[in-house]
């Protein structure tokens, strides 16, 4: 009987990480007033309704169709670059590839606050400040060191065959890279696009200062603007942070291993 | 052959370094540069030497914010790291519901800040919060605060949530690593005697050092910028009482309109940062545990 | 019940009444130009606000109308943000005194004086003071949409279980007052403390109570010192209503909409607010709140300040960006959200008051409305906000300092000698 207090703690802690969040859920199905007067009660599925106006005052449907896209868009735009330098800092035979890789990785002891207002002012010289285009530029941006320290790590363990075998055949770099190296980095691939994704997903505070318009706003500007709008109707922003919430838990909830997987490797290598 | 490579890989290379030159390089130059500047939008900058640094340096807020930042560092990782390798050796030993609990301690992971910064908010409101219900439930009516509200309360609610949200990922962190420490040494040292927690102490926790220094490194230089939940739960307040640095060069630059001045306290951070991290993989290495 | 139509707020003006209604000939097409308008109006006034876009839109054909409304402390960062990133929009909502000037001085606001001496008629419909505070080297940059000023609000029915008969009008009253409640059990007073500026209100008032309205403007101007009795009296009056227990728990950390919903719940008994409350009090769920509401004068201290002396005045000001493309459209915008038209169902739907001269129909509008309105003419002197009258970096200095005096981390004499201290260190 050991193990009980353990199990107990493990218990406890579950109820720690869940209970806010049925909380949360249950509270979008309730009455702003019985909110107030007891902060725990029973949903009542009348009040569903919260869902549907919260989604559509808070215009989250939009937001959130933007923050999909700036941030795949992103992925895509970085993870092209940075398997290609990773591509040629592994293989590519260059003089200094050391120091170039090193001076790449750098970008990770840079805290990425303290480049907002250099950032602001450059891409408003670009025309880029209130634009998805711009945000994408900077959430790939910021992914470029991680992007290619996993890539150039992944495809130094390609066995040289592969690349010889390739060669030989008469195929050309870039066809090498796409048909033979890359299919056989998948995990590194998956990793990093999780990583990256999070991470624009997550932004608030380039999209802060960036985005202007109701337009451009991604999914965390539209939450955090919900809750100083509609502050009284708690109602509403339960239902808004619930809707909020649930892009998230329902790709966990299909991809757990791989998002797992590449969390935990991000965290070790970051 | 190898030419053609190298043309191509030279190509290769140019998309990544314009992209990280223009968004990581480039603007980390201009903040210094920024820096000794007094500027305010929309208006030409004036030179302004050191004056920004003479005044980080004597401003009190900025030693609190540096001090909030520290606290919050602190009280994250005492929070993360020995519940999160707790949970791991737990889960590593398949203790019973292991799947169960290793998939929802992960949950708030994948969380986005500003959905836990609201919920959060919700949960400390101090007439229909959670927390105070759950305390009013317990009887420990005495215990209840307006978390969020109170100077003596608000920093350490947010680090809790702050620890909250990455005792998963610090958890998965160490059971990778465990997961990678070959099976034949725990056999070799089960024939030594050592087995359950004696097993933990004398095999894994040497084995992971590596990774305890490297999740430190993270937790350090990830919290000299933190911003997020801070922002999305007192803005630094109440009275600046859970202020960091990254808040602070906020209000300075976007409410006080003082780019100049932010720009420095972002130099300041970008060094600090730098500092940090050279620092402490320094420190890491002379480590006489660290196997040569 | 009797008609009462009463030529109240800001003076009757036959005009107002005859107001052309949206008949104007609209200008050329503007095929494809947006404006993106920031403004911080919400409530009611906020859908008749959207409701104006549109018919903009249908009577301008080709333009589109994008209203992105924020709360106040967000539209202040966002409009610094688009400062450095040169991305105003079309029209914005700002604020004037020391938060104008940088904005002018930057080129980043079109001058409207020419628009507006072209539209002599539209200049009519606004009550004469309304440009003041956004006028600078005589030129104007902004158009105000508001008119409010801040009072102390009251629940009646508390006050009653209360045991308090009358509202306190002076400061021993009001601790009186304080006392009688928390006794109750009722919490006195909902301060959202997390902004800054409702505790500097309180402040301010007091500084205007012992030293006079123009106090602060002597100060600015080097005349009176920032040590001198009135401030630090202020500041002790401050302290003292907060030890007294007035504010709810919490009450550093509560933000806006929490605390008026204390308010709006019956749950606090007073709020010291902008006279927009009543527009938000007709739209909360607590139906019976507003026939409960009353308001009464800041109260007096003894010092030369009188009831007469109010925060507010012309306020929620948009002015036309420099870049706009089409100032004139832009213009064409702002002339319609500020006309007397719009006005007079922004008094009388959404109960705010109005720079503008407008009617009301006080059978239409609730009794605190109505007694808020006729109490105006009592007031002679309209005080900036002290937010708007100290430059951003000084004022965050002051709520700083202010806070820490608050939490009695500092003494009120040693919040106002550290405030000289930095006024000289800083000049204004």
């Amino acid at each position: 009987m050991r193990r009980l207090p353990f199990t107990a703690l493990m218990a406890l802690w579950a109820v720690v990480c869940l209970g806010p969040l049925v909380w949360m859920v249950v509270n979008g199905f309730r009455g702003n007033n019985d909110i107030f007067l007891s902060a725990v009660g029973a949903p009542e599925w009348a009040k569903r309704v919260n869902f549907a106006d919260a989604w559509v005052q808070g215009d989250l449907g939009r937001a959130l169709v933007m923050s999909v896209l700036v941030s795949s868009a992103a992925t895509v735009l970085c993870g092209t670059c940075s398997a290609l330098a990773g591509f040629a800092l592994s293989r590519g035979r260059l003089p200094h590839a050391n120091a170039i890789f090193t001076f790449l990785l750098l970008g990770m002891m840079i805290p990425t606050f303290s480049v907002l207002i250099p950032v602001l002012t450059q891409f408003q010289s670009m025309g880029l400040t209130d634009s998805p285009v711009g945000l994408m530029i900077v959430y790939a941006g910021f992914s470029v060191s991680l992007g290619v320290f996993l890539f150039k790590n992944a495809f130094d363990q390609v066995p040289r065959e592969y690349l010889e075998a390739a060669a030989i055949d008469g195929a050309s770099v870039p066809w090498t890279l796409v048909r033979v190296v890359l299919p056989s980095v998948k995990p590194t691939i998956a990793t990093f696009a999780i990583l990256t994704f999070l991470s624009g997903y997550n932004d608030f505070v380039f999209a802060l200062v960036l985005i202007a318009g109701e337009e451009g706003r991604t999914l965390p500007l539209a939450l955090l603007q919900f809750s100083g709008r509609f502050g009284t109707r708690y109602d509403l922003v339960f239902a808004a942070v619930t809707i909020g919430a649930v892009p998230a838990l329902a790709a966990y909830l299909f991809l757990r291993g791989q998002i797992q997987r590449g969390v935990a490797m991000g965290g070790r290598v970051s | 052959m190898t030419g053609t490579l190298r043309r191509w890989s030279l190509l290769f290379l140019l998309p990544a370094l314009a992209l990280y030159l223009t968004v990581v390089i480039v603007p980390s130059i201009s903040v210094v540069d920024y820096g000794f500047f007094d500027w305010s939008a929309g208006q030409r900058g004036r030179p302004a030497g050191l004056d920004n640094y003479v005044e980080i340096f004597t401003d009190p807020e900025l030693w609190a914010a540096l001090w909030h930042t520290f606290v919050l560092l602190l009280g994250a990782m005492a929070i993360q790291l020995p519940l999160g390798f707790l949970f791991a050796v737990l889960i590593h030993k398949r203790h019973p519901g292991s799947g169960f609990f290793q998939a929802v301690f992960f949950i708030p992971v994948v969380l986005s800040t500003v959905v836990i910064g609201v919920l959060w908010t919700q949960v400390y409101q101090a007439q229909y919060g959670l927390l105070n219900a759950a305390l009013d439930a317990l009887g420990l009516a005495g215990l209840t605060h307006a978390w969020l509200g109170e100077t003596g309360t608000a920093l350490m609610s947010v680090v809790v949530v702050v620890g909250w949200q990455y005792v998963g990922l610090y958890m998965l962190i160490f059971l990778s690593a465990m997961q990678a420490i070959p099976r034949s040494i725990y056999e070799a040292g089960e024939l030594d005697g050592a087995v359950g927690w004696r097993q933990t102490l004398t095999l894994t926790v040497p084995m992971l050092l590596d990774t305890v220094k490297l999740s430190v490194i993270l937790v350090v230089t990830g919290s000299v910028q933190y911003f997020n939940l801070i922002w999305a739960m007192t803005k630094g307040g109440p009275a600046n009482s859970s202020s960091v640095l990254a808040s602070y060069m906020y209000v300075k630059a976007f409410q006080d309109n003082r780019l100049g001045f932010a720009a420095a306290v972002a130099t300041f951070m970008l060094l600090l940062n730098l500092l940090l991290a050279v620092g402490l993989q320094r420190l890491f290495r002379r480590d006489p545990l660290e196997p040569a | 019940m009797i008609r009462k139509v009463a030529a109240a707020v800001l003076t009757a003006m036959a005009l107002a009444a005859c107001a052309p209604g949206g008949t104007a000939p609209a200008p050329s097409a503007q095929d494809g130009s947006t404006l993106t308008i920031w403004t911080t109006a919400n409530g009611p006034g906020k859908e008749l606000f959207t409701a104006y876009g549109s018919e903009f839109e249908r009577s301008h054909r080709g333009v589109k109308v994008n209203i992105l409304y924020m709360a106040d402390a967000d539209v202040k960062q966002k409009v610094q943000a688009a400062l450095v990133a040169k991305n105003l929009p079309e029209i914005v909502a700002w604020y004037g005194g020391s938060f104008l000037t940088p904005l002018v001085e930057a080129g980043a606001l079109a001058d409207l004086t020419p628009h507006i001496e072209a539209d002599g008629k539209w200049r009519e419909g606004m009550l004469p003071h309304a440009f003041d505070n956004y006028t600078v080297n005589g030129k104007i940059y902004m158009v105000p949409t508001e008119s409010p000023i801040v009072q102390l609000f009251y629940n009646k029915d508390l006050f009653t279980r209360a045991g308090i008969a009358r509202p306190p009008a002076t400061f021993d009253e009001l601790l009186e007052a304080i006392g009688k409640l928390k006794a109750a059990g009722i919490t006195p007073v909902t301060l959202d403390g997390k902004d800054g500026w409702p505790l500097q209100e309180w402040f301010t008032y007091f500084a205007m109570r012992d030293g006079g309205a123009n106090l602060i403007h002597d100060a600015m101007a080097g005349k009176v010192a920032w040590t001198a009795e009135p401030f630090v009296q202020a500041a002790r009056r401050t302290k003292q209503v907060i030890d007294a227990g007035a504010f709810q728990k919490g009450h550093m950390g509560t933000g806006y909409d929490e605390a008026m919903a204390n308010f709006y719940g019956g749950r606090a008994a007073m709020v010291l607010s902008g006279t927009w409350i009543t527009s938000s009090l007709t739209a909360t769920e607590n139906k019976e709140i507003l026939a409960r509401t009353g308001v009464f004068d800041f109260p007096t201290t003894g010092g030369p300040g009188t009831v007469a002396d109010v925060q507010g005045g012309p306020n929620g000001a948009l002015g036309v960006s420099a870049s706009a493309p089409d100032k004139a459209l832009a213009w064409e915008f702002v002339k319609g959200a500020t006309s007397a038209e719009l006005a007079g169902k922004l008094a009388e739907q959404a109960l705010l008051l109005m720079p503008n001269k407008v009617t009301i129909d006080k059978a239409k509008t609730p009794d605190l409305f109505d007694e808020l309105v006729d109490k105006l003419p009592g007031y002679t002197g309209y005080n900036l906000f002290w937010n708007e009258i100290l430059p951003p970096r000084h004022n965050t200095e002051f709520t700083n300092l202010q806070n820490s005096m608050a939490i009695g981390e500092i003494t009120p004499e040693r919040m106002m000698s550290d405030f000289a201290a930095y006024m000289k260190a800083h000049p204004a």
